[in-house]
């Protein structure tokens, strides 16, 4: 399976010259199989730019097919898909798996981002077949070749957190999600006062879905000393992200949803300290960038 | 004088990378600071009036220039002009600082007050945004109606007209003192009766920002799309006999060596004229007067 990032960057695109290591797109993610299955997670701003590679292939005929997961609707990972070129052509089919929110379907809401006060071109126009598949956390899903598994993310409204799996590879991805022992900010967590056993709980289900993944993806917005009161922005830490791929045993730690205020330098610091605090643990880690491409292999296999 | 602070001069949507670096990715959001004349050696006062035109994600470069200001200490009063409310001119707001500093004020100017006001709470719903609701937003905001009458904004007069733009948009022209400054984002030439009307409107000013999203060829396949051509914003300036033309609105999926091509093809088509052509990057500084 190869996954590529086309937008790392968390609340809104950034331009600046010393964030292009790391990039500002906000976050869009490209999974595909070795015989060539698509899977999209998220439609930021970098999604413009798969799009656009994607119109070198099939989906330049109206021959193009792929799933496209939304973690959640807030606007760094939706804004790119007025801009996303693929929709335009008859014959190219999408699925869109959402969650949406609750008492809002994912098609109103990405309707609602293309109204005529808001956008020129109404998202019902697009030509593209289109089809919505409503998800729950807690869900398993078969998408094509696909395994995926869902989990609430701590953020405010619904956000979904996904295990793909695919070609004997995991991926997990946790995104938007914050600290549960200081905030509950999820629809239906009983928050936002913490509670110690709703956060043992939680984190054990967190973990779960993220079970020897390969890669976990995670939330890395803030500094340790920068979310002091920023609990209820709904983002975590290095030392979050650590504690789950302990729990959950994975093999690779990735940092994501980089916040639009860190420059390359500081994203590097935030790398070299999640190595050196895990320089004791058996993964490794990494910092999600812009326009990474990586072939994934099953560990086994490798090994062989 | 008026200084011209271009903090995001892209169409559409941002675009980040080192393809785009010298012109910029930002959406629109442009800052007219005024200045008196006697003010010695330009540099800014906390007094000094302001404007500013469409928030864009070049809202996010700003406020950097001003939450060391009045406006970090909730005393900041900010004059907004919304050409229209699309979103690459408003998706700056919900990431903009002085907005969640209470005592802060925000006057919002534009067309309609209703799909103004519709459209920025929509940015702050909580389907969209973890802000969860306007009610969240701790400066006072403010709409106001222009269109058709003189609207001032202390020193600043501000005249207003309609662009050929889906959904309608606005030009406006900006007085300060002697020096006139005229801002056509988002409209598409071609219209005779509408373009000879907003020509009349920027008749003999100092600056005139326009649209300039598509190349010549392009342009071909974008009719109604609301957006004209650089030499198609060319002609409007020259027939405006306006000092500077300020090609303006770039397509995202314009690189620097594009843009670049199209600056010196509208400089050709200026050449041998008394007006000058430039293009928009986001840090451009132009002071008029």
């Amino acid at each position: 399976m190869k996954l590529t990032f086309y937008g790392a960057r968390g609340s809104y695109p950034t331009t600046h010259p010393d964030q292009d290591y790391y990039g500002g797109n906000t976050t869009c993610l490209h999974f595909q199989t070795r015989s060539g299955q698509d899977l999209i997670l998220d439609g930021g701003s970098g999604i413009r730019l798969l799009g656009a590679e994607m119109m070198r292939r099939e989906f330049a005929e109206g021959r193009g097919e792929a799933h496209i997961l939304i973690g959640h609707t807030h606007w760094d990972h939706i804004l790119g898909l007025p801009f996303f070129r693929p929709f335009d052509l008859e014959g190219n089919r999408f699925v869109i798996v959402s969650a949406g929110q609750i008492g809002a379907h994912i098609r109103d809401i990405l309707s609602g981002q293309q109204t005529d006060i808001n956008f020129p071109v109404p998202f019902e126009h697009l030509k593209a077949y289109r089809e919505y598949l409503p998800i729950k956390p807690g869900n398993e899903l078969t998408l094509g070749e696909y395994r995926v598994e869902t989990v609430q993310l701590n953020h405010p409204g619904l956000t979904v957190g996904y295990r793909i799996e695919a070609d004997g590879v995991i991926v997990t991805v946790f995104t938007d999600t914050a600290r549960v022992r200081k905030v509950r900010l999820g629809d239906g967590m009983g928050g936002p006062e913490p509670d110690t056993g709703f956060s043992k709980t939680y984190l054990e289900q967190l973990a779960h879905c993220a079970r020897q993944a390969d890669i976990l993806v995670y939330d890395t917005h803030h500094l340790e000393h920068e979310i002091l009161g920023a609990y209820h922005f709904g983002h975590s830490t290095v030392e979050d992200a650590l504690e789950i791929a302990r729990m959950a045993e994975i093999n690779q730690l990735m940092l994501f949803h980089h916040a639009p205020e860190h420059s390359d330098t500081v994203i590097d610091e935030k790398l070299a300290l999640a190595r050196d605090l895990s320089r004791d643990d058996p993964f490794t880690v990494e910092a999600a960038r812009e326009g990474w491409c990586l072939e994934l292999e099953p560990v086994s296999e490798s090994e062989l | 004088m008026i200084r011209v602070q271009f903090w995001g001069t892209r169409g559409s949507i941002a675009t980040p990378g080192q393809a785009m670096r010298y012109h910029g990715g930002n959406t629109p959001c442009v800052q007219l600071i005024g200045f008196e004349n006697d003010q010695p050696g330009a540099i800014m006062r906390p007094d000094n009036p302001q404007l500013i035109l469409d928030g864009g994600t070049g809202l996010t470069a700003l406020q950097t220039t001003l939450m060391g200001r009045a406006w970090g200490q909730g005393q900041g009063k900010l004059h907004l002009l919304l050409s229209h409310y699309h979103w690459d001119h408003l998706i700056g707001l919900p990431f903009f600082r002085p907005m969640f500093i209470k005592g802060n004020r925000m006057i919002f100017y534009g067309a309609s007050i209703k799909n103004m006001r519709d459209s920025i709470e929509r940015l702050f719903t909580s389907v969209y945004s973890p802000l969860n609701g306007i009610e969240n937003v701790s400066a006072q905001l403010e709409y106001r109606q222009m269109g058709g009458k003189v609207v001032e904004v202390g020193d600043f007069q501000i005249r207003t007209i309609q662009n050929r733009h889906p959904g309608g948009a606005l030009s406006f022209r900006i007085e300060y003192g002697a020096e006139a400054i005229v801002y056509s984002t988002d409209h598409e030439a071609g219209d005779p009766i509408v373009d000879s009307s907003l020509v009349e409107f920027a008749k003999g000013a100092h600056l005139w920002i326009l649209d300039a999203q598509f190349d010549s060829e392009e342009r071909q396949y974008h009719k109604d799309w609301g957006h004209s051509s650089h030499l198609e914003a060319v002609k409007l300036a020259l027939n405006a006999q306006v000092e500077t033309a300020v090609l303006f609105h770039h397509n995202p999926d314009h690189n620097d060596a594009t843009l670049d091509r199209m600056a010196s093809e509208a400089m050709e088509a200026a050449a041998g004229t008394q007006t000058e052509v430039i293009m928009a990057r986001d840090g451009l500084v132009v002071d008029v007067g």
